[in-house]
């Protein structure tokens, strides 16, 4: 499954911005389900991801080398653990589809109403748990997080990754997902 | 043979249109003469050629990942359909009008239309499901690649980055015409009284002395 994911040429670890990135989709769909945490390690098993993510430990210490995270681990993240977490985000996504769906549809409705997302119940308890995760586990000292402070702000950046999961969740969202991390990276 | 191949989503449904060159019986479809996109909430449906829907193959895809990385591009790129997402739920296409089929009497050098996230990733996804069909158009294959480091505006823009430059300059020369224009001080000739050493004073007979003599006696 993950040799559809090309080695991009003259980048041997994952870019600062692709940890970022693949650390915020995670922390998006863990919002979206209480249970993804847990859905995430099965569908480790199911992948045979085991050899890169034995267990829970090592999949937070690879998720902990997202440069804005409280605990933050320095140590680069190889190629093959990053399309492992690709391979994961978009397994997991694609899982959530119809639940990605229905809240990009309300969504769509409240814009239209010009009412606030947080009128629907849902929505409103997706984007409060994001809220939430995001400032227990990123450290908003950084300057880039300063932004984040504000709520409205997050509540953007929640509503982006609910759209950013259903790109990847589709046919070729893998594909998408993966060159996507390297934007800007190639030369 | 006239084939037909639809790929449907809530929102979105792509229709294409087309023959077989293989003849008769042959249900690969690789001659495209129709292609429609019909986007829910749209009073119409778009409808054009081959180029129309290789237009959007090349923009729409490309955008999809723009959007997924999150950068910001140095400049808009050069395709024949532009793809605009800056405002909020709100994705811009703008479809030149030479590559549609519009309706007699009617004529348009460009049609712009206004489509939601979810539309957007509807339509993504139909095209992607057209790609991985075998039976139509097998050499039409999506190509993804990363866009080049040149391709992404810079995090800080340019001016933005030379602004503190730019203010620290003026205010130095603002200063240094400020102080040209000033005289320069004088110099004062000394005081001779203030060269005369301070005049000693005799110790005063009131103030305790530093070392009072011991009791005699005893």
């Amino acid at each position: 499954m993950l040799a559809v994911l090309p080695d991009p040429p003259g980048i041997s670890v994952c870019p600062r911005r692709a940890r970022w990135q693949l650390d915020l989709l995670l922390l998006a769909l863990e919002s979206v389900d209480l249970n993804a945490s847990e859905l995430m390690l099965q569908v480790v098993r199911d992948l045979q991801l085991q050899v890169m993510i034995p267990n829970r430990v090592i999949f937070w210490q690879i998720r902990c080398t997202n440069p804005f995270r409280q605990v933050t681990q320095r140590t680069p993240l190889p190629l093959s653990e990053t399309k492992a977490l690709t391979a994961i985000v978009v397994q997991v996504a694609r899982r959530h589809t119809a639940t990605l769906r229905h809240l990009l549809l309300v969504l769509d409705q409240l814009h239209a109403q010009n009412l606030p997302p947080e009128t629907y119940a849902p929505l409103a308890e997706y984007l409060d748990r994001f809220r939430r995760h995001f400032r227990k586990r990123m450290n908003l000292q950084r300057s880039g997080l300063f932004l984040y402070k504000d709520n409205s702000a997050l509540n953007e950046l929640a509503l982006q990754l609910l759209v950013q999961l259903l790109l990847c969740a589709g046919t070729k969202g893998m594909e998408r997902l993966w060159f996507s991390l390297f934007d800007g990276e190639v030369s | 043979m006239l084939l037909q191949r639809q790929y449907s989503l809530p929102n979105c449904t792509l229709r294409i249109e087309g023959l077989s060159s293989q003849g008769h019986g042959a249900g690969q479809l690789d001659v495209v003469t129709v292609c429609e996109c019909e986007i829910v909430g749209q009073p119409a449906p778009l409808k054009g050629g081959k180029d129309f829907l290789v237009a959007l193959l090349s923009s729409v895809p490309a955008a999809a990942q723009t959007w997924l990385s999150g950068v910001k591009l140095r400049r808009s790129p050069q395709q024949a359909i532009q793809v605009d997402t800056q405002s909020f739920n709100q994705v811009w296409l703008r479809i030149p009008g030479d590559l549609l089929l519009l309706p007699e009497g009617t004529s348009a050098r460009m049609v712009e239309i206004c489509l939601t996230w979810l539309q957007l990733a509807d339509l993504v996804e139909a095209l992607d499901q057209f790609c991985s069909d075998s039976q139509t158009l097998p050499t039409l294959t999506p190509t993804f690649s990363s866009l080049p480091r040149r391709a992404i505006a810079p995090a800080v823009p340019l001016r933005q980055q030379l602004t503190p430059l730019g203010i620290g300059a003026a205010s130095l020369a603002v200063m240094a015409a400020l102080f040209f224009h000033m005289p320069v001080p004088q110099r004062r000739p000394e005081d001779p009284e203030l060269n005369q050493p301070p005049p000693t004073t005799a110790p005063s007979p009131l103030l305790p002395e530093a070392n009072p003599p011991a009791p005699a006696g005893n």
